[in-house]
């Protein structure tokens, strides 16, 4: 019997793929991949850029492509 | 498109020097003479600046505004491809005059060497058609997006760093477009530089041709990267492209759209 609280899905981050829980938040996610909330970078998902108060709102999904992109500014 | 009172036409020296371009169906002569008639302000005359003020001098934007309160150095010969040995020293902006009206003598070069108040880069984002930001550093870069977006001049910006760059268009004309804060909202805190990282100046110059590229299609009204970045990685030679939408929460795009309405 499938029991909704714990299903896992699938997202790739920077190329490399992981199992998270089904619900997760973008915030929680980038969180538990050592990146600080007031982190200077971009996130993208499926390469569209999520503003950054939408993270802990933004419920991930299985097959997902998440980005992390560091913005430079030399020139 | 719309032509301003002092719109002047191509003569013929202008169109064989043309040529090339004025082939382009994208181009023609109605183009060229666009860009002929257009002004762009240019702010940072280094490695972004250089070659990005090369092209769009050698295509023949008709005034350039160069900003820059830096001298230059040995050490910015190296990728900073407007200068000459023989200008060490000498202000950049005068530097790159030189050899900007070496290059072609009939255009308009106007050299500001100041380190500019946010009330001035204002009032110069106003008097031009598009601002490239060629600028090293994070606060510079904030206070030129919110000159542009406030003045609702397309802002053509690029960055470079050790092999990579990043290139967008914030479109300050639209004010649902997003604007460089809404990417970067945290730039005025600072990040790291070239100077203590290095940069390989063909990756820098790479991103400064773009940078004039995407500047002449803002003119002639088919940019690109108009809400997206351009990801380039010259070390793998690769591009990615990401798209960027307006952040609700960003400042300046929030002042716009109140001076918008009153």
């Amino acid at each position: 019997m499938s029991c909704q609280q714990c299903a896992t899905i699938v997202v790739s981050f920077n190329g490399e793929s992981f199992a998270i829980h089904q619900g997760m938040m973008l915030a929680d996610f980038l969180q538990g991949r050592g990146y600080a909330a007031d982190q200077r970078m971009a996130c993208a998902i499926n390469t569209q850029f999520v503003p950054k108060g939408q993270y802990v709102s933004r419920e991930l999904q299985n097959g997902d492509r998440i980005d992390v992109v560091a913005p430079v500014q030399g020139g | 498109m719309q032509q301003p009172h002092n719109f002047k036409p191509l003569d013929e020296t202008l169109t064989n020097r043309y040529d090339r371009q004025i082939r382009l169906a994208q181009i023609g002569l109605a183009g060229q003479t666009t860009l002929a008639n257009s002004h762009a302000l240019i702010v940072g005359l280094g490695g972004l600046g250089s070659p990005a003020s090369l092209y769009l001098a050698a295509a023949g934007v008709g005034q350039l505004t160069l900003v820059d309160f830096d001298v230059v150095e040995e050490t910015n010969l190296q990728r900073q491809i407007v200068h000459r040995q023989q200008t060490v020293g000498m202000s950049k902006v005068e530097s790159a005059k030189q050899t900007l009206a070496a290059v072609n003598p009939h255009i308009t070069i106007n050299a500001i060497n100041a380190f500019l108040s946010p009330e001035k880069l204002f009032e110069l984002c106003q008097q031009a058609d598009v601002v490239v930001d060629c600028t090293d550093n994070g606060f510079s870069r904030t206070a030129i997006n919110e000159a542009a977006m406030m003045a609702g001049k397309p802002l053509v910006s690029a960055a470079a760093i050790r092999w990579e760059g990043q290139l967008s268009v914030f479109d300050g004309r639209d004010l649902n477009a997003p604007c460089y804060l809404c990417f970067d909202p945290h730039a005025n805190q600072g990040g790291e530089t070239c100077d203590a990282q290095g940069i390989v100046a063909p990756v820098v110059g790479t991103l400064g041709v773009m940078q004039a590229l995407e500047t002449l299609k803002v003119l002639l009204g088919n940019a690109s990267l108009i809400g997206e970045v351009l990801l380039f990685d010259g070390l793998s030679m690769s591009q990615r492209r990401f798209k960027l939408t307006q952040d609700p929460d960003c400042p300046v795009c929030a002042a716009r759209k109140q001076r918008n309405n009153h």
